[in-house]
């Protein structure tokens, strides 16, 4: 069984678990406070191998075989990309945030650009009648950036402003093997 | 009344938030796609129901699952199962209606709701919502509409609302048969178009 050493609150660490969940394997979960900073660490039992970072745990998962999720080709990769530097960015807004000893508004110029991306990006998916962004069926670029769209409230955005990104958060959480995380509740 | 949204955006058993000036509503859709609109706030501790969910073909509330049906009322207390609410428990209700392939909502104060004044009820298909960077003044100015919340202009149905003082959002609605993302790529530009023209003036 793969080992996960990751944070309850941390977003990368969950999108993890949550891209584990969806594909159906199974994982032990150690934790890592370090994940917070860092971001995940996923070990094969044997310890011999690791992936670290977000982005390697991606990666990880996709060479496990007979998986029905496509790691991104060249011309997606791009997406992926995006969908990763997104979630480390807002990864590291939201951690300033909730850790100020003042009010502290999340809602940066740059936290504010992602957001109108992920929803263009959704918008211009849903032009040609699809839901996800890695494809016809849900994949790792969505499960990338899921977090920022099911956590959007941390950092205080609105989802009146978003209906795309709605549609997607309402989306994932329909999926068979949806699992919750703090600030991201089970009951929609 | 405003226009606050596009009908395919919100679909059965989903639940949107809406911002229009200092209001705070929500908007629900029940089984039977029938629309409702409350005031964002639960009677009971002041969550906001937009945060819930529907259970039941009612909204309920995030914090402890009280349950509203679509009048409003409280019809399930989850901590107090036997219980029949009394009927003063219930939220604010505000009228809702859609046409020409957007949700309008009538304010408190616009009681009953001013329908002779919205568009014509021709079938249209939604576009598009989408936030712009400026405020509602400057929609207005480069749109050329001067109290309304919406106008026609070749062919298609625009409208505005107002969810920041800084931050309007605009809805797009079109014929059936003509060009979707021809449509959609003209907002895109009509959203660059408003703030080039905010980010000039306040250069000025």
């Amino acid at each position: 069984m793969l080992i996960l050493r990751g944070w309850i609150v941390d977003e990368r660490s969950y999108a993890i678990r949550l891209a584990a969940s969806l594909l159906g394997i199974a994982l032990a979960e150690d934790t890592d406070r370090r994940a917070e900073r860092f971001g995940p660490v996923l070990e094969d039992e044997t310890g011999e191998r690791a992936h670290v970072g977000f982005y390697d745990c991606l990666s990880g998962l996709a060479t496990l075989p007979r998986r029905p999720w496509v790691w991104p080709d060249p011309s997606g990769r791009e997406m992926l990309d995006w969908a990763v530097d997104s979630l480390e960015r807002f990864s590291a807004v939201r951690r300033a945030v909730l850790c100020a000893t003042r009010p502290c508004d999340g809602r940066t110029p740059e936290i504010l650009h992602i957001y109108r991306s992920l929803e263009d990006r959704l918008h211009d998916r849903a032009m040609e009648d699809g839901l996800w962004l890695s494809g016809p069926e849900c994949g790792f670029v969505d499960v990338a950036i899921f977090p920022v769209a099911g956590l959007a409230r941390d950092l205080g955005i609105g989802m009146d402003l978003y209906p795309a990104i709605r549609r997607f958060d309402a989306g994932m959480r329909r999926q068979a093997g949806f699992i919750t995380m703090p600030g991201i509740a089970a009951c929609h | 009344m405003i226009p606050v949204g596009l009908s395919r955006d919100l679909a059965c058993n989903e639940i949107a938030p809406v911002r229009h000036g200092d209001d705070a509503f929500v908007l629900w859709r029940d089984e039977g796609g029938i629309l409702h609109a409350f005031e964002d706030r639960c009677p009971h501790r002041g969550v906001r129901l937009s945060l819930g969910f529907v259970r039941d073909n009612r909204l309920a509330c995030l914090y402890h699952g009280w349950q509203f049906d679509g009048d409003g009322a409280c019809r399930h207390i989850p901590a107090h199962p036997a219980l029949k609410p009394p009927s003063t428990i219930r939220t604010r209700l505000f009228s809702v209606i859609e046409r020409a392939g957007m949700i309008w909502l009538a304010r408190e104060d616009e009681a009953p709701p001013a329908t002779a004044l919205l568009p014509a009820e021709t079938r249209r298909v939604g576009i598009r919502s989408l936030a712009v960077e400026v405020g509602i003044a400057t929609v207005r100015s480069v749109l050329s509409c001067d109290r309304a919340f919406w106008l026609e202009r070749d062919g298609r149905l625009i409208a505005f609302h107002a969810p920041e003082p800084a931050i309007s959002m605009l809805h797009l609605a079109i014929a059936p048969g003509e060009d979707r993302k021809e449509a959609s790529s003209w907002l895109s530009h009509l959203r660059d178009a408003l703030e080039d023209h905010a980010s000039g003036r306040d250069a000025c």
